[in-house]
């Protein structure tokens, strides 16, 4: 029981008790101002209603609470004694009543759907170029936190708004839980299933094939770019749609869709899992794999060693060969001590040419990982490396306050409201720069990525493109947490939507898919190398 | 009770400290509103429905400062010179006296109260027009709840004035209120809206908004003015029998009172 529903009981029962006790004195007492007294219990219990907030199955509480307001009204001793021996009693029953409730301080999460749902849906910038089924989505997840509000399954509440979200594929859109300490990607630990030994993702011919593999699987004659023909007697594709976080971890970019979708059926069984793969002659094999974990980490190992990126400090150089450095920029964060962006421009100007003049020609620009932060810091690095020319920038729509929506013009684009452009100053002079992208590569990273994947002296490369996900968020406020999404709407010059993965998961963002082979399977979990930092040298020496 | 009221209605309406105090609050807050907006850093959100938005609990904590002023004024204004014991022992019944002087005060109060609320709102659409957020018309549903949850606190007011029968005591406590109000907006935040007027102002006066951060340095604000049915209907319902039980309250505290 909540401890002020405790205080605010304990509190009505003794003013009953002295009420009771005061009404035969009453009588006697010249002065009326005692008579106020009666009203205590009620002004107490509004008090507590105010700070505390209410709950229905305190109703009888609150009704003694004003009960004794009659002894105010009316001066019989005997009604005044009623009054107070009813208050009391109305104080007990209440106290049962909560107690015994399942329901007593229920969390209204079916509210919340409802609020978020009729915001998102009025407000999100995107639900045109998305496709995003409203009412398909309504029907889906009503019965869901409906059922969540029944059970008052909070971490539930947190996992269906995670799959609510996943369904609009937009990485942006995401739900953050007050309830929750841990409310982060740790949560699908648990969900995720269990771990047999593997993962794996999809190759590029379109097998899907086991990394991250265990030394145990070795005696079954499963390694590192074994081909996965089946998970539980289905195809891994299929048997992934039976994960409960199937529709959490979904993929804007279709790229990266079709790499990661077949991923989590690695965690699908109970205490064996039967799987079929390829030997090394080619023949199909099936062996029954016993549970040794929790996926949830064999999936977060898998990923860190193909998606790290280099590790080193947020926009510094670090020298890769002897005329190549790679720039790594984690986030688009640089600030000063007051949280104000301060631009990182001059900063990497300065080292690169200290590095020039080391003889350094050629740069990689990472942005592996790069979670995204100040649009102006892709205009600032895009400007420094891009070969010289004008290019065009992101531009604002035009919104329309009365009718709450973007303006479009008669052929059905939207209106743009100003066109801005960036100057490349080529600092790298004929060398050539390589952006290095990959499914993490995310909101403001993939502005840097799209600036600078215009200029010809550019080439961007990853096994996968960008997330697809560029528009900044907005927020609405529940009682239990916050939902948010873009409504900003952001586009290029020609009135159609900048950058944003669309409901085919295609992005402007270029991104030149190097393969992801048995070599670079087997470079990334058995070697612990960077292939895609490979590749982009491999190019540069071209 | 008729002539009790309309005596007190008369006694107001030449109570010149009554007009300095509401012409002060109307002014007062009027300038509020043009500084408010006239020093907004967004200046394409300049209007009058900007000023709704950002001025919260400012529009209607302002009433707050002039009730208590004149419900003090009008209630209680003669209990310290004795004047009311005339009144009472001139053959008019305790509830006639009780009734005639809080309608009076009501009336006088609740006219004052709207005039004060609609003077800054009034101030900015001359000098800013009213803007495209949202329309009047969406706007007027909340104005006309947040009138009725003052009439509600008017009559809570015009209660207390007959237990502290001291002017000042009440000019005090509207003040307080109203310093109060920007703390109670932290106070409230988990209170159901009809419980109180004050839940009921700070819940109308607080609209959700989601700001539009445009690459050009401006700002849209999309404003949700919308209030679901069963907050209209129970800030309704309540404050028009919180309004009648506060008067029942007065009446009968005041029925026994020995006026001392």
């Amino acid at each position: 029981m909540i401890l002020s529903d405790k205080i605010l009981i304990a509190i009505i029962i003794v003013l009953a008790v002295g009420l009771f006790i005061l009404s035969g004195i009453a009588k006697r007492l010249p002065n009326t101002k005692w008579k106020m007294l009666y009203l205590l219990p009620a002004i107490v219990c509004v008090l507590f209603m105010t700070i505390g907030g209410t709950d229905k199955f305190m109703l009888p509480v609150y009704i003694g609470s004003a009960v004794t307001a009659v002894g105010f009204f009316r001066d019989s001793v005997n009604t005044r004694k009623i009054s107070a021996i009813s208050s009391a009693v109305l104080a007990v029953v209440g106290c049962v009543i909560s107690l015994a409730s399942p329901n007593y301080s229920a969390k209204d999460y079916i509210g919340d759907f409802e609020k978020g749902f009729a915001s998102i849906k009025a407000h999100y910038s995107l639900a045109e170029h998305k496709q995003t089924d409203w009412d398909a989505l309504y029907e889906k997840y009503e019965p869901k936190f409906r059922q969540i509000t029944e059970e008052q399954d909070k971490e539930g509440n947190f996992l269906t708004w995670l799959g609510f979200c996943g369904e609009i594929k937009d990485g942006h859109v995401t739900y953050m839980s007050d309830e929750l300490k841990d409310a982060d990607i740790s949560i699908l630990k648990g969900h995720m299933g269990n771990d047999y030994g593997l993962a794996f993702l999809r190759d590029d011919q379109g097998r899907d094939v086991a990394v991250c593999v265990d030394d145990s699987l070795g005696e079954y004659g499963i390694f590192n770019g074994t081909v996965i023909t089946s998970w539980n007697g289905k195809a891994p594709e299929e048997s992934a749609k039976l994960s409960d976080c199937y529709d959490i971890l979904t993929y804007p970019n279709k790229t990266n869709e079709e790499f990661y979708r077949s991923f989590l059926s690695a965690g699908i069984g109970g205490e064996t899992a039967e799987i079929g793969f390829l030997d090394e002659k080619g023949e199909e094999k099936k062996v029954t794999l016993k549970k040794i974990g929790d996926f949830f980490d064999r999936w977060l190992m898998a990923d860190t060693l193909l998606n790290s990126g280099i590790p080193a400090e947020n926009c510094s150089f670090v020298k890769i060969s002897d005329t190549a450095a790679c720039l790594r920029v984690a986030m688009m964060v640089t600030e000063d001590s007051e949280e104000n962006y301060v631009s990182p421009k001059n900063k990497i100007r300065k080292e690169f040419e200290a590095l020039q003049a080391e003889g350094i020609r050629d740069v990689i620009i990472d942005l592996r990982g790069n979670s995204g932060g100040y649009i102006e810091m892709a205009k600032d690095i895009a400007e420094l490396f891009a070969a010289e020319g004008t290019y065009p920038l992101a531009c604002d729509g035009v919104w329309d306050s009365a009718e709450k929506k973007y303006v479009k013009t008669s052929d059905g684009k939207y209106e743009v409201s100003e066109k801005s452009t960036f100057k490349g100053e080529q600092i790298a002079g004929d060398g050539k720069i390589v952006v290095l992208v990959n499914s993490s590569t995310f909101s403001a990273g993939e502005y840097l990525a799209k600036y600078l994947g215009q200029a010809e002296n550019v080439v961007v490369m990853g096994f996968t493109g960008t997330k697809g996900s560029v528009m900044p968020i907005s927020l609405t406020t529940l009682k239990n947490g916050a939902l948010c999404f873009p409504a900003l709407l952001l586009l290029n010059e020609d009135g159609t939507v900048f950058a944003e993965a669309d409901s085919q998961g295609n992005t402007s963002i270029p991104a030149e898919l190097v393969p992801f082979d048995e070599a670079a399977v087997k470079a990334v979990y058995d070697n612990y190398e960077d292939p895609l930092l490979n590749s982009a040298l491999e190019y540069l020496a071209k | 009770m008729g002539k009790i009221f309309n005596t007190h209605i008369r006694q107001a309406l030449k109570n010149k400290m009554l007009y300095i105090v509401l012409l002060l609050t109307t002014l007062f807050f009027s300038a509020m509103g043009f500084f408010i907006e006239a020093g907004s850093d967004d200046e394409a959100l300049i209007s009058a429905c900007h000023f709704i938005v950002r001025s919260k609990t400012m529009m209607f904590s302002a009433v707050y400062l002039f009730s208590g002023f004149s419900i003090g004024a009008i209630c209680a204004g003669d209990f310290s010179d004795r004047t009311i014991n005339i009144e009472v022992s001139s053959g008019c019944t305790r509830t006639e006296v009780f009734f005639g002087r809080s309608l009076a005060a009501i009336v006088i109060t609740f006219l004052g109260s709207i005039f004060i609320y609609a003077a800054p709102l009034i101030t900015v659409t001359a000098l800013f027009g009213w803007g495209d957020m949202f329309t009047f018309g969406e706007f007027l549903p909340r104005a006309v709840l947040t009138m009725l949850s003052v009439l509600r606190s008017i009559c809570g007011f015009a209660a207390i004035a007959f237990f502290v029968k001291n002017h000042n005591i009440m000019t005090a406590m509207g003040g307080f209120l109203f310093t109060f109000s920007t703390l109670g907006e932290l106070i409230f935040k988990n209170a159901p809206p009809a419980l109180l007027g004050f839940s009921s102002g700070v819940y109308l006066s607080n609209y959700e908004t989601i700001p539009l951060y445009q690459l050009n340095g401006e700002t849209q604000l999309i404003v949700d003015t919308s209030l679901p049915m069963e907050n209209i209907v129970s800030i309704t319902v309540v404050s028009l029998i919180a309004s009648a039980v506060y008067l029942l309250i007065g009446s009968s505290y005041f029925h026994g009172d020995d006026l001392r």
